[in-house]
């Protein structure tokens, strides 16, 4: 028992040896008895003890109302994990059942019928037919709107 | 989670464990004998901490309340009903942070008079408390906590270090500064 880990433990624990980690009590009374030091951070430590023990406890009691409590319901047992790892993985399978049977299916209705978006490459290659020339395709595709024009 | 055999019939005696049993189900008569244990070290716990007399009793309402409410949560495998109820009311407590207000600042105290018109020495020792009490209300509400469960309710560092969802050797840190920093707020006349 060093003089600093001594001092360390009456600053937190206080005076009182019963509060002590049962460890290190009997070297500490034993070095509060040759060193000058550790007695009297011992003898300090029993004055505050006191105060914070007073201070601690004297709370006037309340009336809590306990009526008004047992009135609300009362939940139910929470699941245990694995349940709560089955019930989510359940979840998560009607969620990707749901959205199978909501895309868009080919008419064999057996495979899901992939939707891209029109882009500037498959515009171009539609022999100009819809959109003209490239120029056109280019213009339709790329001129901003008055929103995003303002912005540039 | 273990599930709690349910006990035959409730005594003053019955374990806290097995009233949180029979609360799961609903049982109103168990939840008022064990509110009655826990009421006054949980009012004692959030007044201290908070330092707000009106705002402590606001917590253990609320800390009751869960107790009722989510009785189901409660795993005795996990520690004690009185253990759980005191991280109910600290967080409570410690969420209410940002709302606390000090007090009295110390200036004040230099100027609370005794009003006992009792020997010097117990003036002495009313001004000793009301420096102690301003002194608490410069403290955090961690360290504040921490003092009320070592000193209230003879909590150990590990039981402390539960309640504050940290580790006993921080505790011990936490313990030794508040003490150190009262110490000088108060400014204790070390004894002869």
């Amino acid at each position: 028992m060093t003089r600093d880990r001594a001092l360390e433990i009456i600053a937190a624990h206080g005076g009182d040896a019963a509060r002590w980690p049962a460890t290190e009590a009997a070297a500490l009374l034993a070095l509060a008895e040759s060193d000058t030091v550790v007695a009297a951070a011992l003898a300090d430590a029993g004055q505050l003890d006191a105060m914070l023990g007073e201070w601690a406890r004297d709370v006037a009691p309340a009336t809590i109302d306990l009526a008004a409590i047992t009135r609300l319901p009362v939940a139910a047992p929470a699941l245990r994990p694995a349940r709560r790892w089955l019930a989510g993985g359940l979840v998560a399978a009607a969620m990707a059942a749901g959205i199978a049977f909501m895309a868009p299916v080919t008419s064999d209705s057996t495979m899901i019928k992939t939707v891209s978006p029109p882009n500037a490459v498959q515009l171009a290659t539609a022999d100009g037919d819809a959109f003209g020339s490239d120029a056109d395709v280019f213009a339709t595709v790329f001129t901003p709107t008055v929103d995003e024009d303002a912005l540039i | 989670m273990r599930p709690l055999p349910i006990p035959p019939a409730m005594t003053a005696d019955t374990p806290l464990a097995l009233l949180m049993a029979r609360i799961v189900d609903g049982d109103a008569a168990a939840f008022t004998r064990l509110a009655q244990v826990l009421q006054a070290p949980g009012l004692r716990l959030a007044d201290r901490t908070l330092n707000d007399r009106a705002g402590a009793e606001d917590v253990v309402q609320v800390a009751l309340t869960r107790l009722w409410t989510m009785a189901a949560r409660y795993d005795p495998a996990r520690g004690s009903v009185e253990g759980w109820f005191r991280r109910i009311v600290v967080n409570l407590c410690l969420d209410r942070r940002r709302s606390l207000k000090l007090v009295s600042p110390l200036s004040e105290a230099d100027h609370v008079a005794s009003s006992d018109p009792d020997p010097f020495e117990q003036a002495a020792a009313n001004d000793r408390r009301a420096r102690l009490d301003a002194a608490m209300a410069t403290l955090a509400p961690r360290q504040r906590a921490a003092l009320a469960m070592f000193h209230g309710d003879g909590c150990s560092m590990a039981e402390i270090a539960d309640a504050l969802e940290t580790t006993p050797k921080a505790v011990e840190g936490l313990l030794g500064r508040a003490r150190m920093e009262l110490r000088k707020l108060i400014e204790m006349e070390p004894q002869t």
